[in-house]
């Protein structure tokens, strides 16, 4: 989960701006009151009317063509503005104006490159066109290319030269620079928008958002609360809001945030996923897999969806076949998603399908080299199907990429353990219980291998603080039991290994404790 | 911290076009409006109450008394006192003939000869019901609420279902604002005739206030089915509504009246109040504008319009506005108070603290505005007038949240070290916890050279939030005061690191590094120094462009 850029309400607010920017000429006389309030929608309605009765009269005047171009851009018929725009630019191939707002439009309809294109055009034909550095700098922030950042910025730089009211361009400005990660500079454009628009909520969000960056996620929550305070319609900060209070693990409080989006937005996919995801990570899978199907049911092709529903189902223990299906269906629709990779190859280890969990673990761990977790799972599988030297490769290279890997110092030494490399064994196994005091697994492993070596008294008190950490691993008592028989502590042994029956008797009889 | 009520609400009453707006004025009046059919009403329930009485009268008396009531109804109000005192000299023993005089003498605006007769009447005859109630109606009319109920009480002795004084006990008690009885009475006048539109739409103006809301609905629609396409008694029952706060309801009915009547500057202002109340701004906005171009005139419409667009952040519009509405009604100071706050939105400072300075010499004693100019002083970076103003706003009210705090703050800034300490020390004595006060004294004690007292503040403060950058910040510059340099370079590491854009730390760093004699370190710090010191002089400049352009914008153009 990352932090996102300010994303579409400056998508929005730049819309206007075109609009309003180039079609608005300075007015001496106040206008009234009905001008003044009525919606952008309701000017547009009035100036495509204004530009048809030019139009009719003159099927070839181009600024008409252009004024009618921008109002129906502001209805949304962005096709029909195109077509407008393309016209006026054939009538007058030299006019900055209608070349960047053909680019405007041709953005609008998905086609960035030609967009991009024609902002070009626009400012070599001006270089003073406000307008086109502006949208050509946001374009290129947006498409994301990052040798492209720098000549996005100076683009944004001129635009705010030319004019120093542009408050949004500067929100784009730290976009760009937090994309380059140049904080000192995005923390500048951010004092001159604090100090120009003291309450915008939008100035909230962005210091937010800078804070995020900062790993300051307490500076961070009370800005995008600050925000979304001031406008509730700023999804992006609830959005960020929630996945800020994910990365502080306070997910109740996520949970919280996207159900309040997923309310105002409930056709938002991003909104349902992360509405799901908080609810699962705050321990509610019965809500989070009612709202994950949701989110399947918005977009059947939901790749993170129908991962979060996998492990979701995994986790139940009682729907793996369908959990599969799920995880299956995720890397259908992309081959390349970690989660689902490695999620997938722990169902199918569960349903005993080593050879299915091999793969999809091998997949997870080509895909993300650093996955441990994936790569311990690889070795521990490959251990299961008898092919311990693939085995001991995945666990070195886990200590390779990192010796104080507790995975790795795990599954090695269980590994030399089973081999019967018992010395080398215990320093591995040592050094995994030093790393973390309270794994089971590892002081499991680690008086296994001391009782193998005939040193119960040490065996004895591995296997205690194995039974202690997991009381109910009968295993543990077993074999604690044995180590106690050996020192001669019968009746301790005895207490374990009654320890051990009422367990099987529980285990049995679906008794054990929940 | 002081905060505006969001909503304020402003309903013009205005009698012309609203009949309703008046209901319980006019109800009360009832009995005068229509003096005949009321007259009528009130001798036969009066003959009935007392058919002795009634008969008793001469045939001169009658024929006078009839004669009265015709001159009455034709309003030849000479004529008809002329045959009422011919009436009471023929039967001067009569109570209806001095009750129907009184009515008389009240038309022809004669309060106090028609209180006279009407107590004549009362005297002549404690159980008639309609004298009692005329003689409450003018104690009400005179202010004399207490009065008033007590003979409308009276009334209901001698007849529990007297309509109108149920009727009137109901209006009296709505007045004073015990909507629970008002209720109840007008429910029992209702009983007499529960399809009567009047006494529905009086009922649920108080039964929606004495959350009897089912009632009160069922009263509503009751009203607006007898009302039909008739707009004025529509808008009457859209605007009894909107007072009892039924916005929807309201807004909608509104916008039927203004289908039924366009244009009307009444109807569009009140249709955008409701859904100003919905928060429908855009809507409201809709139908206010086009109020305002009808008819400029009332400060309120541009009030309410600017403080939709400044809800709409729409803040040059706001301005306007706001300034529409103080042109035509200056001495509001709230109008100046929130004209200065949507400068302050946008960063105007000097806008605000004119505005603001303008509010205070309105009405020097409202905190709020002195508080409102103590902050724009601040933002400004005019600490000793902010400090000033802060002070005075505590003395107005003490109880806005953190004043003594920022007293200390302003004063900390404005360079009074003294006064800030003084003040600190009081907050701190009583919010032990507050980082920011502790931060501000630990702050001023390094200012002061009192370099041991400034470890206390600052340590306790950190404890409390250990990653609070402006405390670690001086706790690191205590140090290096101090001369514990490496002592001052972890601390100031650790500022660097929670916050690598802190132009003064890379400068107090490259200090700390010079005195360890660590040359490379220090010059590393003192680029990165220059580095951000020349962004942030980049910054100033084009904030200063930046305000100077929003000041001409503000004061020389029309959005």
């Amino acid at each position: 989960m990352s932090i996102r850029p300010v994303a579409g309400f400056l998508f929005a607010l730049a819309c206007f701006q075109v609009a309003a920017g180039q079609s608005s000429a300075p007015q001496s006389k106040e206008r009234s009151h009905v001008e003044r309030f009525s919606t952008p929608e309701v000017r547009a309605e009035k100036a495509e009317a204004e530009a048809n009765a030019q139009l009719a009269a003159n099927s070839n005047d181009d600024a008409a063509l252009n004024r009618r171009a921008l109002a129906r851009l502001r209805l949304g018929r962005n096709a029909e503005a195109f077509e407008d725009l393309r016209r006026a630019v054939l009538l007058k191939p030299w006019n900055s104006d209608y070349q960047a707002n053909l680019g405007y439009v041709l953005w609008k309809l998905g086609k960035p490159q030609e967009a991009v294109s024609a902002e070009r055009a626009a400012v070599k034909l001006d270089e003073k066109n406000t307008a086109a550095h502006y949208q050509l700098g946001r374009f290129l922030v947006r498409l994301g290319d990052g040798k492209d950042l720098s000549e996005a910025i100076a683009q944004l730089r001129r635009s705010l030269e030319l004019d120093p009211r542009q408050y949004d361009v500067r929100f784009e400005l730290v976009a760009a620079y937090r994309e380059l990660g140049n904080l000192a500079e995005a923390a500048a454009q951010v004092d001159v928008l604090q100090d120009a628009r003291p309450t915008d909520a939008r100035v909230f969000y962005v210091t937010g958002l800078l804070d995020a960056d900062r790993h300051d996620l307490n500076s961070a929550l009370k800005n995008f609360n600050e925000a979304i305070t001031r406008d509730p319609s700023l999804y992006g900060a609830w959005q960020d809001l929630g996945l800020a209070y994910g990365k502080a693990n306070r997910w109740e409080d996520a949970a919280r945030t996207f159900a309040e989006l997923a309310q105002r937005q409930p056709n938002s996919i991003e909104a349902t996923y992360f509405h799901a995801l908080a609810l699962y990570n705050s321990g509610k899978p019965a809500e989070a897999e009612a709202e994950v199907r949701r989110a399947l049911r918005l977009d059947a092709g939901a790749v993170e969806a129908h991962t979060l529903l996998g492990i979701i189902l995994a986790s139940r223990g009682n729907a793996n076949s369908e959990a599969a299906d799920a995880l299956s269906q995720a890397i259908a629709l992309s081959p390349n998603s970690v989660d689902a990779q490695f999620y997938l190859g722990r169902v199918q280890y569960a349903m005993k399908d080593y050879a299915g969990s091999v793969k999809s673990l091998r997949a997870a761990v080509k895909l993300n080299p650093g996955h441990s977790e994936a790569r311990f799972f690889l070795g521990t599988v490959l251990e299961l199907t008898g092919d311990s030297d693939a085995a001991m490769t995945e666990y070195q290279e886990l200590l390779k990429r990192d010796p104080d890997s507790l995975m790795g110092q795990l599954g090695l030494g269980a590994l030399l353990v089973k081999q019967g490399k018992i010395d080398e064994a215990l320093v591995a196994l040592n050094r995994a219980v030093t790393l973390d005091q309270k794994e089971f697994e590892a002081h499991w492993a680690l008086g296994r291998a001391l009782a193998l070596k005939e040193r119960y008294a040490e065996a004895v008190d591995s296997f205690q603080k194995a039974v202690a950490l997991a009381p109910t691993r009968a295993e543990a008592h077993y074999q604690l039991g044995l180590a106690l028989k050996r020192l001669g502590r019968t009746q301790e042994a005895n207490r374990e290994f009654a320890t051990v029956e009422k367990l099987n008797t529980e285990f049995r009889t679906n008794n054990s404790p929940k | 911290m002081i905060r505006l009520a969001r909503k304020v609400r402003v309903f013009r009453r205005a009698a012309q076009t609203c009949p309703g707006a008046c209901v319980i004025g006019l109800l009360i009046l009832a009995a005068s409006v229509t003096p005949v059919k009321a007259l009528r009403q009130t001798i036969r329930q009066a003959g009935s109450a007392q058919a002795s009485d009634a008969s008793s009268l001469s045939p001169t008396a009658k024929a006078s008394l009839d004669a009265a009531l015709v001159a009455l109804q034709s309003n030849a109000l000479a004529e008809a006192e002329r045959q009422a005192r011919a009436a009471v000299n023929a039967s001067p023993r009569s109570a209806i003939t001095h009750n129907v005089l009184g009515v008389v003498l009240d038309r022809s605006g004669r309060s106090e000869q028609a209180f006279g007769e009407f107590s004549t009447a009362i005297k002549l005859d404690p159980n008639f019901v309609s004298a009692r109630n005329n003689l409450g109606r003018m104690f009400a009319e005179h202010g004399k609420t207490a009065e008033a109920i007590a003979e409308f009480e009276r009334v209901l002795k001698s007849d529990p279902t007297h309509v109108q004084a149920h009727y009137n006990l109901g209006a009296l008690y709505s007045d004073a604002g015990d909507f629970a009885r008002a209720a109840e009475h007008f429910a029992r006048a209702r009983e007499a005739d529960p399809n009567d539109p009047q006494l529905a739409l009086a009922f649920l103006t108080v039964a929606y206030r004495a959350n009897r809301t089912q009632q009160a609905d069922a009263a509503a629609d009751l009203v607006e089915r007898a009302s039909g396409t008739d707009e004025k008694s529509l808008f009457t029952l859209a605007r009894a509504l909107a007072e009892s706060k039924q916005y929807e309801r309201a807004a909608r009915l509104f916008a039927h009246v203004n289908e039924l009547m366009p244009h009307n500057y009444e109807v569009l202002y009140d249709l955008g109040i409701a859904l100003y109340n919905l928060d429908r701004n855009a809507e409201a906005a809709r139908f206010l504008s086009e109020a305002a171009d009808l008819n400029p005139g009332p400060p309120e419409t541009h009030f309410r319009l600017a403080l939709i667009a400044s809800a709409l952040n729409d803040h040059a519009n706001s301005v306007l506005e706001f300034k529409h509405a103080i042109e035509r009604d200056p001495k509001s100071a709230n109008s100046h108070f929130l004209l200065a706050r949507e400068y302050s939105r946008i960063g105007y400072w000097d806008g605000a603290i004119q505005e603001n300075t303008k509010a205070i010499e309105i009405n020097p004693k409202e905190a709020a505005y002195v508080y409102a100019r103590a902050n724009a002083d601040y933002r400004k970076g005019e600490w000793t007038a902010a400090a000033a103003d802060f002070d005075r706003a505590a003395e107005l009210d003490p109880k806005i949240e953190n004043i003594e705090y920022l007293r200390g703050y302003a004063h900390r800034a404005a360079g009074d070290f003294e006064k800030a300490r003084e003040i600190l020390e009081k907050f701190v004595a009583t919010h032990p916890d507050h980082v920011d006060a502790l931060s501000s004294l630990g702050y001023v004690a390094i200012e002061q050279g009192r370099l041991d007292e400034a470890e206390a503040p600052l340590k306790h403060a950190l404890q409390l939030s250990p990653d609070e950058v402006p405390v670690l910040y001086d706790y690191a510059r205590l140090a290096l005061k101090r001369r514990e340099y490496p002592e001052a370079v972890a601390r100031l590491e650790k500022v660097i690191s929670k916050l690598p854009t802190l132009t003064q730390a890379h400068y107090q760093l490259f200090l700390a590094y010079s005195r360890l004699k660590q040359a490379d370190k220090a010059q590393l710090e003192l680029a990165e120094f220059k580095r951000l010191e020349a962004l942030e002089k980049q910054v100033e400049k084009e904030r200063i462009i930046d305000e100077k352009l929003r000041t001409q914008q503000l004061m020389g153009q029309n959005p």
